[in-house]
């Protein structure tokens, strides 16, 4: 509390003071520039002037009018009373201020009187995007002769001569002269001036900021961008976006998961992803049940429908997100979506349609038959052996029998060559008869208008996806509206809704005796999968996978064919999710707004999974029904103060904040199916009660932030926030933590405005904390529902069990002492334009680190638990962010612009809780993710060779590398960089661009080819298998170089150098790769007739027709699937691929069009 | 009305700036959970976790060893080559023993102290000794004295394989103490799932097993036979129907860990061809309750087929059986050359697991009648070998981690080591004579278990434990 006090008091201070200066300010007005009046008016009145700078200038007015109280249009008439100056509104509180016209016909100008008066016509348009631009201002040149275009950009101007010059001009825009040249109809274009672009962005509670004034790194996503890629998940959708930003989707299966980081993982137990906040609210993004086994789930933001998003930012550091507490401490998405405008209905139109295919996959040997080493021989050993291993005879060796009645094959068993029928034995693609090609339908529509009172959005969306998995699929379908009002000139209500519904079937995967990767990938080269048929055909027969008799059919008991796992072991996930918020404000003072926004972000997420009687993990059958249910209210009632004086302007927001997150999943599980195919739990005999956790949050929090503005070139921002969250012991529930940041734009003083080297520069340096609570329910020991367990590879028996109930304590111990977790940021940077600003360039310096972690640490299991959550160690990240822009052409037809991005970030371990080791985040037998001192992030530790103090491996007496007995660390999931290039070309109106994503380093863990080796499914195992003679670089124990050789299989001895590591996963240390990669992420192409052979449509404003691809090519030396992978997804415990799916390459067409 | 008691709060709050109370309530309170619960809902789940300690993973490990089972495929084909690292028995340390079956046990103990409701503590104790028995007969020193206290002792140190034995006895008799106490107030009842509370048959237990760990101790005391025997004259278990069994049910979720295993992993555990050929060599009657051909490999478990006696979900098990007592018997008898009583005993020792697992009168009496006696045999070594050999066969999924410490007390069966051994962490490649410790222990007691490690002298497989030297 003591905090709260001095920052109440401190803020206090400020308001007074700010108080005290307005008046002295308004005094000093005497005789002051029309320019200065018209600024305050503007911002004081929150109306848009438009006029032309000359103008204005030179006339001086008295400023005690601004005192009158009167509403925008009142005062702008008292200040052009005494000048030959009036003005026009334009609509959307808009007005341009111009010449008068009785004074212009009062001193007619001289030659308009000798020649007859030419009309002309026009449009004018903004050269970035195309849309029509109001309010310019249209001056015939040398004389007072003027007009301003309308909302629609159209303009008439009558002329006095056929030969006439036009000096064209509007804020934000150069100034451009056209001659008429005996023209009617002037179509003109004008471009961006980036000396006096202020781009908007949306800073914390949903604000909208300029983001020169900002002392921190935020950076804008183009979302038209955004959309033409038709990426289905909003968080994948960040890829090679933002510099700073690191996203891994998990897989290309439909609704995937994505996991995204900025600037690093600072947590070492806890979340570490952003929060994602939809105008001003925040929503969940949890994704629920992503482990080793299971299906690739969605995280919730995939919820979010893209064609409904406005403007999206990303918020980095602490300075950025300390209005968001504790919950915007991995940085924020800020999400604005779209709004109405005022004018008649416009609709908008899309429809696209789009294909995507497996881009790459694990290499498999086709040389060598289904069987194994045995009594000193490959033996062959068919299906009716459920042999698992491919390490049989040569498949050249063998041929059919013909046998009809063989039910594994339909050209009968195999048998050594001679004693069949002579028809060879072959190796199928399982590939090809698999995968197929998955389709994208995407059709949305908007509709948005208003009057100056009321202005609407409406919009519905579908989306359907299936994969290449034949049978999984994802669907989207929302609804959205948002309305805005003004009540009087002074009440604005907003309401915002939206209704989702998700979800899709989706297809098994990772350590999963049923999935279909593992059949896919395990499957031995002699077994055909689809029976003679491929992709759907083969899904949707039933001989395929099963016999008459409900056995399965396949080349093993232990996995499942992967046409059965699609068939019989449906997951299925269904969200019904509604998200809005009311939102109030209102005027008190010109000065002095008060708001308040309550928000809603509500889900339910019932899930459907089933084993039918005869899969292979589940051979009895099971009915798994889950619901997880999600609730987030988020109130913020603040003041927003903003006041400009001579030379200081300031804008503050002090607020309240209550944040109430409930969440709980239940889960009822039904073993042993009676009727085979029925999956309902009712047809179960076992009904057991498997989840009942419940997760709740509470979290108030008190704010301000003050932005001081000194004469445009200053920028000082001061804020601090405090908050209390209820998941703290109740003694160290309060915790404070401050942010400042500061801008300075040297453009002035040092001249360099209007310069063509170097038009615009600003350095900008922030400091700032946040602070994070503890996950719920861990300052209390808990008695739980017991299980039975302690053996990882067989699961556990949970009680009730044996006719009674029974009770266990939790493992993990209790901490009443926890105190909240601390991030530090510093950040250095700044915002450069070179030639004619041509040439941008944003560079940003970081450094953080995180103390005080709120961390699961593991302890002894002697001591009766195994985790206790401490307050300890130190994770620093630091790293730089670079956006290079050119504009390298851009002529009225043709403009072509060049982006570069580049981040690295450095991340490392400080310090570890306590005196332990490392930190386990995940682990499966032979490979984890663990934090350890001096390590960064996440580093991968496994099973490995033995090495002496030199680095050699060290040999065995028979010749085989001898194995540490320890796992350590192998691989470092973190890349070194990553990069993006953007190119998009705009050539009379079509446009092109193409996205490049550029990864260098990150390890990843390639845990199926392992498996695939141990198999002797993979390439390499079929390749490497006639090695022999084979001499390890390495010494003997007794450090003499290794002169043994061996053979990497020899069926004599019953040796295989892919089995010797004893794991199927093999030698983890054998399997980590390097994940680097070069993707073209993201093509697309279009061409808008609205601009082009449509321009003069009355009905349709925009008709744009445009291709996109993602993923079309990808270059990498790994050697599984698409290495923008995760089975873990979205968690701390990243790099790991075992039998996940694989990623995709799409590509389409997609069709929109606004009609107004 | 949850969601409309938080909008209303949210809109109350939202209009007061400054907070003057920052409670909050029971928000973080997991209503899902209990804060104490009363020992009958604790002591099924120790007995469970006890009963399934000895046939998970522990078991499958150690009966791959003792060549009971073979690996066919996945994680059982490395343990033929004995590819046994610090990982392997993690899980097992972590959730099956210490923070497991032995948490349990420690709370039972507690509270039934602290309640004053000995028969509690008794059973408690019992099951706590057995548990302790595996961890020091897996890794020889472990931490005992100074385990269980919480934030009292984040790092408990390693007892000496000779004190832990020291504590198991003294539980036994502790417990012994304890169930010849007056009853408290709660007695168990049905929350006892081994014995439905009684108490003359924990007593009978608890001779058996203080007489199964003096045995352990052949090679280094050599009063153990006497001491065994004279703890058993005061009456211990005395048929099969009486042995401390845990009632494993029909179903998955209460399934004998053996067969859940063969169910949920296929084809991945087979009997190992030595053991196989063991019972063809004497044409042993029990080969077809305890194994049949299915598709190519020699299977313990076959889905759908009730004939193997351990490929039942109910298949009880036994914290020790009538015939391993009766096992015990005979060779303390033989040790102390009192040969008739040694027969007798084997006898009887190897009728009762005939009889456990369902083999016909006729069968047992040809069985027995075809078994050479002890006394024509050549020597005591060879007498002791049948013994331990037939005591072996009866010990097959219901005893493997007592087989294994038979082996390596007595060396027999005569075991030949995997031909493929792997020397990573054995370098004489023979058969395993202890497991590497937890890499979680490693990770969070690291100087502890370093001074154990190194005061049993390394950290390989083939270290010969403290009791076996």
């Amino acid at each position: 509390m003591k905090h709260l006090y001095l920052f109440i008091l401190l803020f206090g201070l400020c308001l007074t003071d700010a108080l005290a200066y307005q008046s002295l300010v308004l005094n000093n007005y005497q005789d002051t520039e029309l320019v200065e009046v018209l600024q305050a008016i503007q911002e004081e009145a929150g109306i848009n002037l438009v006029y032309e700078p000359s103008l204005v200038s030179g006339i001086h007015v008295d400023p005690s009018i601004l005192k009158s109280g009167k509403n925008g249009k009142a005062l702008l008439k008292d200040a052009l009373k005494s000048t030959d100056l009036e003005f026009r509104e334009l609509g959307d509180n808009t007005y341009a201020i111009i010449k008068s016209r009785k004074e212009a016909s009062t001193n007619p100008s001289p030659i308009r009187i000798s020649k007859p008066d030419v009309i002309v016509k026009g449009i004018v348009i903004s050269s970035e995007d195309d849309e029509p631009i109001p309010g310019v201002t249209i001056l015939e040149k040398g004389t007072s002769n003027g007009t301003v275009t309308d909302i629609d950009g159209n303009f008439s101007l009558e002329v006095s001569s056929a030969e006439a010059m036009l000096v064209v001009s509007s804020i934000g825009f150069k100034t451009r002269e056209v001659a008429v040249d005996n023209a009617t109809t002037i179509n003109i274009e004008l471009v961006p001036d980036v000396q006096e672009l202020g781009e908007v962005v949306v800073t914390a509670l949903g604000l909208e900021s300029d983001r020169r004034e900002l002392g921190y790194s935020v950076q804008n996503i183009d979302t038209e961008d955004l959309l033409k890629s038709r990426e289905t998940n909003i968080s994948s959708a960040l890829s090679a976006k933002v510099p700073g930003v690191q996203v891994i989707t998990s897989s290309g299966s439909p609704g995937a998961s994505a996991s995204v980081k900025i600037r690093g993982n600072r947590s070492m137990s806890q979340d570490n992803e952003p929060l994602y906040v939809i105008d001003g609210v925040p929503i969940n993004n949890l994704t629920a049940g992503n482990g080793i086994v299971g299906v690739d789930v969605s995280n919730r933001a995939i919820d979010i429908n893209p064609n409904d998003i406005e403007k999206i930012t990303v918020l980095k550091g602490p300075s950025a997100t300390v209005l968001y507490g504790s919950r915007g401490a991995n940085g924020a998405i800020m999400i604005n979506t779209k709004r109405g405008k005022v004018g008649k209905p416009v609709v908008t139109f899309s429809s696209a349609y789009g294909l995507n295919e497996v881009n790459q996959l694990p290499a498999r040997q086709n040389k060598y038959a289904q069987g194994r080493y045995q009594a000193g021989q490959s033996v062959y050993r068919g299906p009716e052996t459920g042999e698992t291993q491919s390490y049989g005879p040569p498949i050249s060796e063998l041929e059919f029998d013909g046998d009809e009645n063989y039910p594994y094959d339909q050209n009968g068993r195999l048998v050594p060559v001679g004693t069949g029928n002579g028809m060879p034995a072959r190796a199928y693609d399982l590939y090809d008869a698999f995968w197929v090609k998955g389709h994208t339908y995407d059709n949305n529509i908007s509709v948005n208008g208003g009057t100056e009172t009321a202005r609407y959005y409406f919009s519905t969306g579908h989306l359907f996806q299936t994969g290449v998995v034949p049978g999984a699929d994802f669907e989207r379908i929302s609804i959205k509206s948002n309305i805005d009002a003004n009540l009087t000139s002074k009440l604005k209500v907003g309401i915002s809704a939206t209704y989702i519904h998700s979800g899709g079937n989706r297809a098994l995967r990772g350590s999963n005796l049923s999935g279909v990767t593992t059949g896919v990938f395990r499957t031995t080269p002699t077994f055909d999968i689809g029976n003679g048929k491929r992709g759907f055909a083969a899904s949707d027969d039933p001989a395929t996978y099963s016999y008459g008799n409900g056995l399965q059919r396949n080349f093993t008991d232990n996995y499942d064919n992967p046409f059965w796992s699609i068939n019989k072991n449906p997951y299925e996930d269904h969200v019904n999710r509604v998200m809005g918020n009311v939102n109030l404000s209102y005027k008190i003072f010109d000065w002095l707004t008060a708001s308040y926004k309550l928000g809603l972000d509500q889900y339910t997420d019932r899930r459907e999974q089933a084993w039918d009687i005869n899969s292979s993990s589940e051979p009895l059958g099971k009915v798994i029904q889950s619901t997880i249910f999600s609730n987030v209210i988020n109130s913020d009632f603040l003041f927003l103060i903003s006041h400009d004086f001579k030379d200081i302007g300031i804008n503050a927001t002090v607020g309240q904040n209550y944040y109430n997150q409930n969440q709980f999943s239940r889960a009822s599980e039904g073993s042993i199916m009676a009727v085979p195919g029925f999956y309902h739990i009712s047809n179960t005999s076992q009904i057991a009660s498997t989840a009942n956790q419940i997760s709740s949050m509470e979290f108030y929090g008190v704010f301000a932030d003050v932005r001081i503005n000194y004469r445009d070139m200053l920028f000082l921002t001061l804020s601090g926030r405090n908050d209390w969250a209820s998941s703290l012991p109740s003694g160290n529930n309060s915790f404070f933590y401050p942010s400042t940041s500061i801008a300075f734009d040297f453009t002035d003083v040092l001249g360099l405005s209007g310069s063509n080297v170097m038009p615009y520069g600003k350095l900008r340096a922030s400091y700032g904390m946040v602070g994070k609570e503890a996950p719920p329910f861990v300052t209390f020991n808990y008695y739980g529902s017991a299980t039975i367990d302690g053996d990882g590879l067989l699961g556990s028996n949970n009680f009730p069990a044996f006719g009674v109930n029974g009770f266990e304590r939790s493992s993990l111990l209790g901490n009443n002492e926890l105190v909240n977790e601390l991030t530090t940021t510093i950040e250095f940077g700044g915002d450069f334009k070179f030639i004619d600003g041509r040439v941008g360039l944003d560079l940003t310096l970081y450094k953080s680190y995180t103390d005080e972690q709120i961390t699961s640490a593991d302890i002894s299991a002697t001591t009766g638990f195994t985790a206790i959550y401490v307050n300890a160690g130190r994770i620093e990240n630091k790293g730089i962010e670079v956006m290079l822009s050119t504009s390298l052409v851009r002529t009225n037809n043709i403009s072509w612009d060049f982006d570069i991005g580049f981040y690295k970030n450095e991340n490392i371990v400080v310090k570890l809780p306590a005196d332990l080791e490392s930190v386990p985040l995940a682990s499966f037998t032979a490979i984890s993710s663990v934090l350890r001192e001096g390590e960064p992030f996440g580093v991968l530790s496994g099973t490995r060779y033995l090495r002496n103090e030199l680095g050699q491996m060290v040999i065995g007496s028979d010749g085989w590398p001898l194995f540490s007995d320890t796992q350590d660390i192998i691989g470092d999931p973190n890349p070194d960089w990553l990069g993006s290039i953007r190119n998009s070309l705009d050539v009379y109106n079509v446009q092109f661009s193409f996205l490049w994503d550029i990864r260098k380093g990150g390890d990843v863990w390639n845990g199926t080819k392992g498996f695939m080796d141990y198999l002797g499914t993979s390439k390499e195992s079929g390749d490497l298998r006639e090695v022999t003679g084979y001499v390890f670089d390495g010494v003997t124990t007794e450090g003499q170089p290794n002169t043994v050789p061996v053979d990497f299989a020899n069926p004599e001895k019953g040796i295989i150098k892919w089995r010797r590591a004893g794991s199927n996963l093999g030698l983890a240390e054998d399997n980590i790769e390097d994940a680097s990669w070069v993707r073209l992420r993201e093509v697309t192409l279009g061409y808008n007739f609205g601009s082009g052979p449509l321009k003069n449509n009355k009905v349709l404003q925009t008709l744009e027709l445009s291709a996109y691809g993602r993923n079309l090519l990808l270059f990498t030396q790994y050697k599984g699937v698409d290495p923008e992978t995760n089975l873990r997804g979205p968690s701390n415990a990243q790099g790991w691929d075992y039998f996940n799916l694989p990623g995709s390459r799409s590509y389409g067409i997609s069709l929109k069009a606004v009609l107004k | 009305m949850k969601n409309l008691k938080a909008i209303s709060r949210g809109l109350l709050i939202g209009f007061l700036i400054v907070i003057s109370s920052c409670d909050f309530g029971d928000t973080n309170v997991d209503p899902s959970r209990l804060d104490d619960v009363p020992v009958s809902q604790l002591l099924p789940v120790a007995q469970a976790q006890t009963a399934r300690n000895l046939g998970s993973i522990g078991a499958r490990i150690s009966g791959v060893v003792v060549q009971h089972f073979e690996g066919i495929s996945a994680q059982p084909l490395a343990y033929n080559s004995y590819i046994l690292d610090e990982n392997s028995l993690d899980d097992y340390w972590r959730g099956g023993l210490y923070a497991g079956a032995m948490k349990d046990c420690a709370i039972l103990i507690e509270k039934g102290k602290s309640q004053d409701i000995p028969y509690y503590v008794g059973i408690g104790k019992v099951l706590m000794a057995i548990n302790l028995n595996i961890a020091t007969t897996f890794w020889g020193d472990v931490p005992y004295a100074e385990a269980f206290q919480a934030q009292g002792n984040l790092k408990p140190t390693y007892d000496g394989q000779e004190a832990i034995y020291g504590s198991i006895q003294a539980l036994l008799d502790e417990a012994l103490d304890a169930f010849n106490a007056d009853p408290g107030e709660v007695n168990p009842g049905a929350d006892d799932l081994i014995f439905g509370g009684q108490r003359s048959r924990w007593i009978a237990t608890a001779r058996a097993l203080k007489a199964r760990y003096y045995m352990h101790l052949s090679k280094r005391d050599p009063d153990a036979s006497g001491k065994a025997l004279e703890i058993l004259k005061n009456g211990t278990i005395s048929a099969n129907s009486n042995q401390p069994s845990f009632p494993f049910g029909p179903i998955e979720n209460e399934a004998n860990p053996i067969a859940f295993f063969g169910l949920a992993r296929p084809n991945q555990l087979g009997m190992n061809p030595f053991f196989l050929e063991l019972l063809n060599a004497s044409n042993d009657p029990r080969k077809a309750l305890f194994t049949k051909v299915d598709r190519g490999t020699q299977a313990i478990y076959v889905k759908g087929d009730n004939s193997l006696y351990w490929g039942r979900f109910e298949s009880p098990m036994p914290l020790i059986s009538f015939s391993e007592l009766l096992f015990i018997r005979a060779e303390a008898n033989l040790r102390l050359n009192i040969l008739t009583l040694a027969q007798t005993n084997l006898d009887n020792a190897i009728r009762a697991n005939m009889e456990q697992v369902g083999v016909s009168e006729a069968h047992i009496t040809t069985y027995l009648t075809n078994l050479p006696e002890l006394s024509t045999l050549t020597d005591q070594e060879a007498r002791l070998k049948m013994i331990i050999e037939e005591k072996y066969k009866s010990m097959f999924c219901q005893g493997t981690l007592e087989a294994w410490v038979d082996y390596r007390r007595t060396g027999y069966p005569e075991l030949t080591p995997a031909p493929d051994a792997s020397e990573s962490f054995n370098p004489s490649k023979i058969v395993p004579q202890r497991y590497l410790y937890p890499i979680s222990e490693r990770n969070t007691n690291r100087e502890n278990m370093t001074t154990a490690m190194e005061q049993q002298g390394g950290h390989l497989l083939d270290q010969t434990l403290w009791a076996f030297q």
